[in-house]
C-alpha cells in the first residue's frame, strides 16, 4: 500500500485538484461536461499509463501469478504519476480552450511576455480546438464518401487514420498561414514593434490564483 | 431521406431546383446533413440513423459552395481513384481505378491537374475535382448547390457537357449514372437553358420550385 500512498503523489494531486476547482469556479455550468470529458479521456489515458507496469520492473513485487511477478511498486508508482500528469495537461488545455483569445493576449502582455512569444503561445493554444473541429469534419467527409469505418480491416483503419492526419496537416498549414497573414495585416511584428494599448486589470481572483499557484510551487520544492 | 428524394425527384429524370438565394440548398444540407453529425451516433440525420451515415454518403453526392471540402490524398488522380474505390468500401483505389480517374479528369478538361495536390488548387479547380470525386462514388443522387459559382464560362460549358454525357460515361464504367439535382437562380439563364433544350440527352431535365 505504501506505493499508492507515497508522498510524491501529493503535489501532482494537489495541482490536479487545484485545476479542477478552477474549472468548477470559472465554468460552473459546464462542470458536468468537464467531468464527462475527464472520465472519457482519463479512462483512455489510464490504459496508456498502465503500460508502465510492463516496462518498470523495479521495487517490491505487489502482485504475482504463481512465481511470475506482474506488478512492481515502481511500475505502479510511475503509472499513477504519469496518469496524473496527463490529466493535469488535459485540465490545463480545457482551461486554455475557454479563455478568450484577446484576454489571454492582454494577460501575457501584462505578465511581461514579448508580443511574439504571446502570439506564438496563443496560436498554438487556438490550434487545438481548430484541430478537433477539423478532425470531426474529416471524419464526416470520410463517411460521406461512403466508407463504413467499422467494417474496415485493422490495416485499413490505420490507413484511414493516416488519411485523416493528412487532411489535418494540410488544413493546419492553411490555418497557420492565414493567421500569420492576418497578424501581419494588423501590423503585428512590424519593425518598431506592435503595442497593445489596452491593459488587463488584475482582479482579486487573479492575485488569489497566482498566490495559490506560487504556494503550491514552493510546497513542491520543500517536499 | 431517400423516400423523400425519390418521391420528389424520381430517378428517371434530372432536376433544376429554383433557389431564392444562391445558398438555399447549401443551408438546407448543412442543417440536415452536416450539423447533426456532430451530435453523435445516437441522433438521426435527415430521418436516417446517424450511425448509418456512410450509407447516406454512398447514395448521395453533394457539391457545396459554402462548405470547405476535405481531400484525403496527395494527388488529384488518387483522390478520384479512391472515390471510385469507395463503392466497394475500399479506401485506396487500384491501378484500374487510377486509369478511370485519368479518363474522367480528361472528360472534364482538367487532366493537367492529375498530379497536383488537391489542396493547392484554385476555387474553380477545387470545385471540379470535388464534383468528380462525388460523381465517382456513383451515388443515386448528386446535388450541386449552384453550378456556375466559382467557374469560368469555359469550365461551366465543360461541366454541362459532362452532365449531359454522364450516362455515356457511366456506361463506359459499367455503372448507372446518378440523378442530378441542380440549384439555379431564375435570373441567371445563361447556363441552365442549354440543359433543358438539349435534345441529345437520354434523360429529360425538369424544372422544380425549391422544395427541400
Amino acid at each position: 500500500m505504501w506505493a499508492i500512498f507515497d508522498i510524491r503523489f501529493m503535489m501532482p494531486i494537489l495541482w490536479l485538484a487545484f485545476l479542477c476547482v478552477l474549472v468548477a469556479l470559472t465554468n460552473p455550468s459546464e462542470f458536468s461536461m468537464f467531468l464527462r470529458r475527464f472520465t472519457q479521456i482519463g479512462s483512455l489515458l489510464l490504459v496508456m499509463s498502465l503500460l508502465q507496469l510492463i516496462f518498470r520492473r523495479e521495487g517490491k513485487v505487489l502482485f504475482a501469478i504463481g512465481n511470475f511477478p506482474l506488478v512492481f511498486s515502481e511500475g505502479l508508482r510511475e503509472a499513477i504519476l504519469l496518469w496524473i500528469r496527463f490529466m493535469i495537461l488535459f485540465a490545463l488545455a480545457y482551461l486554455f480552450a475557454r479563455i478568450s483569445t484577446f484576454k489571454f493576449l492582454l494577460f501575457s502582455n501584462k505578465a511581461g511576455l514579448s508580443l511574439n512569444l504571446s502570439l506564438l503561445l496563443l496560436i498554438t493554444f487556438k490550434l487545438i480546438p481548430f484541430i478537433v473541429s477539423e478532425a470531426k469534419k474529416g471524419l464526416w467527409f470520410l463517411r460521406f464518401r461512403g466508407i463504413n469505418i467499422s467494417n474496415l480491416s485493422l490495416r485499413d483503419k490505420v490507413l484511414a487514420m493516416r488519411q485523416l492526419l493528412f487532411c489535418l496537416l494540410m488544413r493546419s498549414v492553411d490555418y497557420v498561414s492565414y493567421s500569420a497573414l492576418a497578424l501581419e495585416l494588423r501590423g503585428y511584428g512590424a519593425t518598431n514593434g506592435g503595442k497593445i494599448q489596452q491593459t488587463y486589470p488584475l482582479r482579486v481572483l487573479d492575485f488569489g490564483l497566482m498566490g495559490l499557484a506560487l504556494f503550491l510551487d514552493i510546497l513542491g520544492f520543500l517536499i | 431521406m431517400f423516400t423523400y428524394l425519390s418521391k420528389h425527384f424520381p430517378r428517371s429524370h434530372h432536376y433544376l431546383v429554383e433557389e431564392r438565394r444562391q445558398d438555399d440548398i447549401d443551408n438546407f444540407f448543412i442543417e440536415k446533413l452536416f450539423d447533426p453529425f456532430g451530435k453523435g451516433s445516437k441522433h438521426t440525420i435527415w430521418g436516417e440513423q446517424a450511425r448509418e451515415f456512410s450509407i447516406i454518403g454512398s447514395r448521395l453526392g453533394w457539391v457545396p459552395d459554402h462548405v470547405q471540402v476535405v481531400f484525403f490524398r496527395e494527388t488529384v488522380e488518387h483522390e478520384i481513384a479512391d472515390a471510385l474505390a469507395s463503392k466497394q468500401n475500399r479506401l485506396v483505389g487500384e491501378e484500374n481505378e487510377i486509369e478511370q480517374a485519368r479518363f474522367l479528369l480528361e472528360q472534364i478538361g482538367i487532366s493537367d491537374l492529375s498530379g497536383q495536390n488537391p489542396y493547392f488548387l484554385s476555387q474553380g479547380e477545387t470545385k471540379l475535382v470535388w464534383f468528380l470525386s462525388q460523381w465517382a462514388k456513383l451515388p443515386d443522387y448528386l446535388v450541386i448547390s449552384y453550378l456556375p459559382a466559382g467557374l469560368s464560362q469555359q469550365r461551366i460549358n465543360r461541366l454541362l457537357a459532362f452532365l449531359l454525357n454522364s450516362e455515356k460515361m457511366a456506361d463506359f464504367l459499367k455503372v448507372s449514372s446518378p440523378t442530378f439535382v441542380l440549384g439555379y437562380l431564375d435570373h441567371d439563364k445563361r447556363w441552365y437553358e442549354n440543359l433543358i433544350s438539349e435534345p441529345n440527352s437520354k434523360s429529360r431535365w425538369i424544372k422544380r420550385n425549391f422544395i427541400f
